[in-house]
């Protein structure tokens, strides 16, 4: 069985695609090997940023209809994946001009905390991980884009730059940004027990 | 040999931050706290982007049974009878879409690629940066950013702010200036980098002896971009593009920040 690591996606694809094309030629299989690859991913990423899964299967939807029908103007292989987080994001960017819900994601965090030694630690870990969440709303959307790129697809800087097409170094500036003003939100809640 | 600069490395790959094979620097601690348990929270959504991925490899029927529709298009076989009708009616489909004004969707329609690269530009990122929120530069900080030699004659004093490495405030990330030219903001932004970006969306555009990448928006808002001595730059402004190709031509790397503090 393929296992393909979320961060050398793209590298992978690259090779897959040209065997495809090299043994059948048909754009039928490269469709495929998109959806294949990239389906979850992009799903999780819209996940992310909508908050509401049967809105994100929709828009997954509405991404690989357009991945459909404009196959043909990918230039390389390699220009793939950021092409289609893109689609997604544009297809997140025109839900929300369309209606402006409130995102939450605090549906997310487990009853019971695996990494906590004990009770204690595990209710505030709980409710660290709820606030920063809640609080992923006063982001940007540019540093929510970035936050869900880094950690929920788990792409490398360089990845999220090509997609958001933005120098490297604004990803970091954003992502180190976007840490700081949770971390600050953290402390001013409170809620952060210091170590 | 890795790039030292930015102070999220031991972020990059979050996989190996999570198992501690990339440990932040101790004066990131409290920042690493904040990504541990934003990383734990989102665990459930970053699971489905790799669980579920591997379900839909061993299922690629159903791929094309979601998408059939779409998948079958290419592979119709019709006899010239069906072909003949079929012709008819899309010529009376496609006047009837004319005559109400239909046109406009259709070119939408056709050029949606296109419609899909031009709202992803960097000009975003300008968009949500305020130079009031950047601190002034100040003497030590390297590297230096570059600034047109000569300016427009009325050009309004420009604001000037810099974003420093979190780990050594000695250590420029992004350099951000704001001039008012003809009474239009010119935004001038600068990072330092080893790669010259090159898009396959903007338009290739000439700068001096430079090669430049020209993006645009709806709005009517150009963003000029180049690589130009170890710096991205990059202008956005409403101006003409050929004013911003004149201003561009004329960058160079300043000697000192006393010129401009």
């Amino acid at each position: 069985m393929r296992s393909i690591t979320i961060s050398t996606a793209w590298s992978s694809l690259v090779k897959q695609e040209k065997r495809h094309e090299t043994l059948a030629g048909e754009q039928v299989i490269s469709f495929d090997a998109l959806y294949q690859q990239y389906h979850s991913p992009i799903l999780a990423f819209l996940n992310f940023l909508v908050g509401k899964p049967e809105v994100a299967e929709d828009l997954a939807s509405l991404v690989f209809e357009k991945v459909w029908k404009h196959l043909a103007d990918i230039q390389t292989a390699d220009t793939v994946g950021p092409w289609l987080f893109r689609i997604a994001r544009n297809c997140a960017v025109d839900y929300f001009r369309r209606c402006k819900p409130t995102i939450s994601l605090e549906h997310l965090v487990p009853a019971e905390h695996p990494q906590a030694d004990s009770l204690e630690e595990a209710a505030i870990a709980r409710e660290e991980e709820r606030f920063l969440l809640a609080h992923l709303n006063r982001l940007s959307e540019r540093e929510r884009e970035v936050i869900g790129l880094k950690f929920v697809v788990s792409l490398t800087n360089r990845e999220i730059a090509r997609i958001l097409q933005i120098p490297e170094g604004t990803v970091s500036s954003l992502l180190y940004r976007a840490l700081r003003h949770l971390r600050a939100a953290l402390d001013e809640q409170g809620g952060h027990d210091e170590r | 040999m890795k790039d030292n600069r930015y102070a999220d490395e031991w972020l990059d790959n979050l996989e190996a931050f999570m198992k501690g094979e990339t440990p932040p620097p101790a004066d990131d601690a409290d920042i690493a706290h904040v990504a541990t348990r934003l990383a734990s929270a989102l665990a459930p959504l970053r699971e489905m982007a790799q669980t579920r991925q591997r379900v839909s490899q061993r299922s690629p029927s159903q791929v094309h049974a979601r998408y059939s529709k779409l998948l079958e298009k290419p592979r119709l076989r019709l006899a010239r009878s069906q072909l003949l009708i079929a012709a008819l009616l899309l010529l009376t489909l496609v006047a009837g879409v004319i005559s109400i004004g239909g046109l406009a969707r259709m070119e939408e329609v056709g050029g949606n690629a296109k419609q899909v690269w031009h709202t992803s530009t960097s000009l975003d990122q300008i968009n949500g940066i305020s130079i009031e929120s950047f601190s002034p530069p100040h003497p030590g900080l390297k590297p230096l950013p570059l600034l047109p030699a000569i300016l427009p004659a009325r050009t309004q004093a420009p604001s000037y702010g810099v974003l420093t490495d979190a780990s050594n405030p000695d250590v420029l990330t992004t350099f951000v200036a704001n001039y008012r030219i003809a009474g239009q903001d010119v935004l001038l932004y600068e990072q330092p980098t080893d790669i010259p970006l090159t898009s396959t969306i903007a338009q290739t555009v000439q700068i001096g002896d430079k090669i430049g990448q020209l993006f645009q928006d709806e709005q009517g808002n150009h963003a000029l971009q180049w690589y130009q001595n170890g710096m991205l730059c990059q202008i956005t402004s409403k101006l003409p593009v050929a004013r911003l190709i004149m201003l561009a031509s004329v960058f160079e790397p300043i000697k000192s920040w006393d010129l401009i503090r």
